[in-house]
């Protein structure tokens, strides 16, 4: 095919075309990957070797032994929770943004951004500083005189997860709420107004579940990484705030059990694709058309 | 008008955005059940004051009074009028049916009752069958009925249109135009209609505010506005018009004396426009101006005269005939229709050829 007739072909079909190069690549090192990941879940490691023998073994014992499902079940609600708060967090800032500011956007949205420019190791780090036994905050409420004793409760738990991961992942939702707002059309709003809806109500009926799709996919965003987190609980965690990432970095690393961590691993993944089928399905955002 | 019937009154209303003025202290009345349009070119503040009746913007001066309350403050959700979008303003999370129902949700009235208003709207717009359709669906018509049908079911005692037929094609918006036409006779609501489209204003409207820069230039009548413009501003802007330089002689009783290179002394029975140096312009409008042989006499109350013939162009029922007149240059438009005895047939460019018209036909402007 010349290139001629490559862009003489219609629309989708150049669309395909011109992808499929990425496509390719991208599927290629995911299946290869995901493969792997099943192959060694169903193999047993014999100290420094593997017996290829096909086991479900490591699934059983994923089942067996409490403490997996426990990590699993919390590191969810962990992300859960660090969604929820995120996208709640986030949702006024794109709203302002997006409906109040009238002049330069782009330039809000950058420094909105701006978090993300520093390491994310830095970024974690730095609420150790603020959160820790002589940080920050038991510093200055001591010396305000708020405090007697320097507060422990602050770190080392999953509260502190939480914190952490809110601040990390904001931006990330502030972005594709940010972008569903922008494509409102603003004669709806007047349009709304004029048939009788109090600014409340305007928000209710029109904004919200025009941006649904755009909430949707920033808890999709934030939460699906944040299940698998290992350095934030491991940083600001302590062993309260351990997380399933903690326990599969743990099985490739220093236990050296690649098979139970490809099984941990892929109940997780299954985890969080029924989680975020069954949320899509209870939102009813597949029925809304993505333009 | 009486002063009794007066259902919109607009006083002296401005507005202004920053530094630009869009309105320059507007007076209007409308009255109950008419349909009333907005005319002029884009930038002419017309949307801005559509605006401002709607409740969208609040005016800079002035005072905007509905059914004999002021509403300057009343927000948009408080009004009683409603608004016919001009991209229609559809919401694209609901279907045909929802669009239509909005804004009946609120009210406090049985769900019997919403329904029947519902339908009886879909069966006026002729959407039946439509109505689980999701509005990104519909073609520009349909739409453009949704619209319209959702701005009517809360009956509203004011519906103000923003060039609603703007985005559709000639052949559909003529079609819409006499359903608009018919739907506000049948509805009997004060339609307030904005358009830059001068013929569409002259089909809908009972009267129109022809609008320039944030001013008003008249508010009249279609064939008042066309047969007799106040301004060479307005003359131009609605059809087109022949303009010819004329000097002031006399004014006694109602009937002017002027005197102008291609026409000589010629006396209407016209006011005269306020000159201040003496100087005016004549108009017609090329449809009043006849065809005549090459140096023919003017007949009784008739004016003649010659010019060089610089264009012919045939549109089947109709000829387009450009002139020069003899003694200024001056341009002229004719239009004539092309009946078996016209006289167009015998010209061609750079023949002589005669004209007349009707002194009455002779508009003196400013």
């Amino acid at each position: 095919m010349t290139t001629r007739t490559i862009f003489a072909a219609s629309g989708s079909r150049q669309g395909l075309l011109l992808t499929a190069p990425a496509v390719l690549v991208v599927s290629g090192i995911v299946a290869f990957a995901f493969a792997s990941l099943v192959c060694y879940s169903i193999w047993t490691q014999t100290y420094l070797d593997m017996d290829h023998t096909p086991t479900t073994l490591n699934y059983q014992r994923f089942f067996r032994e409490p403490m997996f499902l426990f990590l699993l079940g919390k590191s969810l609600l962990i992300a859960l929770g660090a969604s929820v708060i995120t996208v709640l967090a986030a949702y006024p800032v794109a709203y302002y943004v997006s409906f109040k500011v009238q002049r330069r956007k782009l330039l809000w949205i950058t420094i909105l951004t701006l978090p993300f420019w520093m390491s994310y190791l830095l970024r974690v780090f730095s609420w150790k500083l603020i959160l820790g036994y002589n940080g920050i905050l038991n510093t200055g409420l001591g010396t305000l005189g708020l405090i007697s004793a320097p507060v422990e409760a602050l770190l080392h738990n999953s509260f502190a997860v939480v914190l952490t991961l809110t601040h990390s992942w904001a931006p990330f939702a502030v972005v594709p709420i940010f972008l569903s707002m922008e494509r409102i059309d603003r004669s709806l709003l007047q349009a709304a107004a004029d048939l009788g809806d109090t600014p409340l109500q305007a928000f209710r009926r029109v904004v919200w579940p025009l941006t649904l799709s755009g909430v949707f996919s920033a808890g999709i965003l934030i939460f699906i990484p944040t299940v698998g987190d290992y350095v934030t609980p491991q940083l600001v965690g302590g062993t309260s705030g351990i997380m399933i990432g903690n326990l599969i970095f743990a099985m490739f690393t220093k236990l050296n059990n690649w098979p139970l961590g490809s099984a941990i691993a892929l109940m997780s993944l299954l985890a969080i694709g029924l989680i975020v089928f069954a949320a899509s399905r209870l939102l009813g955002v597949h029925k809304v058309e993505v333009k | 008008m009486m002063s009794g019937n007066h259902h919109i009154r607009i006083e002296g209303v401005s507005k202004a955005y920053g530094s630009f003025v869009a309105l320059k202290g507007i007076d209007l009345s409308i009255a109950k059940g008419e349909f009333f349009s907005l005319l002029g070119p884009s930038g002419c503040g017309k949307t801005s004051l559509l605006k401002i009746l709607g409740g969208f913007e609040a005016p800079s001066a002035g005072d905007v009074i509905i059914a004999g309350t002021r509403v300057n403050d009343v927000p948009p959700y408080r009004r009683n009028t409603n608004m016919v979008f001009q991209s229609y303003a559809l919401f694209p999370h609901l279907d045909v049916y929802a669009n239509i129902g909005y804004g009946l949700k609120r009210r406090k009235a049985s769900e019997a009752e919403k329904r029947a208003t519902i339908e009886g709207l879909i069966d006026l717009m002729q959407l039946k069958g439509l109505e689980n359709r999701n509005v990104e669906k519909l073609s520009g018509g349909q739409k453009q009925r949704v619209a319209l049908a959702r701005a009517l079911a809360l009956k509203p005692e004011v519906l103000l249109l923003d060039e609603p037929l703007g985005a559709l094609d000639k052949k559909l918006r003529d079609e819409m135009q006499k359903e608009l036409r018919a739907i506000q006779q049948r509805v009997g609501i004060t339609f307030v209609f904005v358009t830059h489209d001068q013929e569409e204003a002259m089909a809908l409207s009972d009267r129109v505010a022809v609008l320039f820069d944030g001013r008003i230039a008249q508010v009249d009548t279609p064939r008042n506005l066309y047969n007799r413009p106040k301004s060479v501003d307005v003359a131009q802007f609605i059809g087109t018009i022949n303009l010819f330089d004329g000097v002031l002689r006399s004014a006694t009783g109602g009937r002017t004396t002027v005197e102008s290179p291609d026409f000589g002394t010629i006396s209407v029975a016209e006011p005269a426009p306020s000159t201040a140096s003496g100087r005016l312009r004549m108009a017609v409008r090329p449809e009043q101006v006849a065809i005549e042989a090459a140096g023919a006499a003017a007949a009784p109350g008739r004016i003649a005269g010659e010019g060089t013939v610089t264009a012919l162009s045939f549109r089947g029922d109709r000829s387009y005939v450009e002139l020069a007149l003899k003694t200024s240059g001056a341009p002229l438009s004719v239009v004539v229709p092309n009946v078996s005895s016209s006289q167009v047939r015998s010209l061609d460019v750079g023949t002589t050829a005669g004209f007349s018209f009707a002194a009455e036909d002779l508009l003196l402007l400013e």
